[in-house]
């Protein structure tokens, strides 16, 4: 059993949740959560959102 | 509406009343051979889910991964304070004999009044019977997460020959028995519980009725059943969807699957406990799928009377979630 990162967050995903998804160029998306999932479809970059792992202060 | 459609609702489960008791009656019990008793119970504590190594021979994953929500069931030590040999006769078993053990615990008595003097257990071996059925008691003291402590009573029939059997029953009697002397990992089992109640409920949601279209839906008989019945016979049929108690029934379930049997609840405990229940401190037993009723409700487990055919090749845990179960 691999544990899978969340593409959005980047915190682990608990083994048995979460959902991917397979865009047509055949990059696979993980997501831990309904937020992430539902902020990833928004548009949103998770360099801009303090709750995530990949957050960059002072962009 | 179309002609012709299936029945709202299953009349298989009427009348559809309360239980009589919170402890399930077991009707029936299968041949075993091994000298054991062939039920126990607990306390459902909550769900969780499982990855393990799927083991169906004949399933397409098989050996593969898979994920399998699982039901946890606290089960501390169950006790045996009598034991029954039953006659078989004409009119269905009968009991021949029965004894009560010595120094039963205090709780106990609020539950049923214990012969003060009880009979001499070799009086047990003379008699000729056909069954042995001991009379056994939950502790749901040594639990925080059930706020009970009258002991639940019910019997367990005995398995293996009857002089086998007696014996087992008569080592037995007075002492405590662990869950893992009776089920084994990756057993086949029946469960018996109460459902959910649901209390008094309508006819679209106790039966499945539809609710009326358009100008009827409007003229305040929107969630009622379309008719009552014809003209004649005049009187309304037992068939016909009414409103009435819906839950709270006994309901017996084929086939579960036992995946765990641990002695440490608290490793099973999710963060921040079960909702409703809190933690697990006793053994436990992880049954692969659903169990009929609410959390900290008594839960029978007995030998599957219909297994099934299906091999496996025994069970395999990777993982057994412990993540909350309240949000992130």
């Amino acid at each position: 059993m691999e544990a899978k990162i969340c593409s959005f967050c980047g915190f682990e995903i608990e083994p048995g949740t979460g959902k991917s998804l397979v865009r047509k160029d055949g990059r696979i998306i993980y997501f831990c959560s309904g937020k992430c999932e539902k902020n990833y479809k928004l548009g949103r970059s998770a360099r801009k959102l303090k709750w995530t792992k990949f957050y960059e202060k002072g962009r | 509406m179309k002609e012709h459609r299936p029945k709202r609702g299953s009349l298989a489960f009427s009348p559809r009343k309360r239980a009589k008791r919170i402890v399930p009656r077991i009707r029936s019990w299968p041949e075993c051979k091994e000298v054991r008793l062939q039920g126990f119970a607990g306390y459902k504590a909550g769900m969780t889910h499982v990855v393990m190594i799927d083991d169906r021979k004949n399933s397409l994953s098989y050996g593969e991964e898979v994920i399998i929500p699982v039901t946890v069931i606290e089960t501390p030590p169950m006790k045996v304070a009598g034991i029954r040999v039953y006659k078989e006769t004409q009119y269905g078993l009968k009991i021949v004999k029965e004894v009560w053990a010595n120094g039963l615990d205090a709780f106990l008595d609020r539950r049923v009044k214990i012969p003060k003097n009880s009979k001499s257990v070799d009086e047990l071996r003379s008699v000729e019977g056909d069954e042995v059925r001991v009379v056994t008691y939950t502790q749901p003291y040594l639990l925080t997460g059930v706020p009970k402590k009258v002991p639940d009573l019910m019997e367990q029939r005995v398995g293996g020959s009857f002089k086998e059997a007696l014996e087992y029953a008569i080592s037995k009697l007075g002492k405590e028995i662990a869950i893992s002397e009776v089920f084994k990992e990756g057993s086949i089992v029946d469960i018996s519980a109460i459902t959910k109640g649901k209390g008094f409920e309508g006819v679209v949601k106790r039966w499945g009725v539809i609710t009326m279209n358009a100008k009827h839906a409007r003229s305040s008989k929107g969630r009622r059943v379309g008719t009552l019945g014809p003209w004649t016979p005049h009187r309304i049929r037992w068939t016909v969807p009414q409103y009435g108690q819906m839950g709270f029934h006994q309901r017996l379930e084929f086939n579960k699957r036992i995946l765990k049997i641990g002695n440490n609840g608290e490793e099973i405990t999710p963060k921040g406990g079960f909702p409703h229940y809190g933690v697990v401190r006793n053994s436990y037993v992880l049954i692969a799928g659903t169990v009929p009723g609410s959390v900290k409700r008594l839960v029978r487990i007995r030998d599957a009377i219909r297994p099934p055919k299906a091999e496996f090749a025994g069970v395999n845990l990777v993982y057994v979630s412990t993540s909350s179960k309240q949000g992130k």
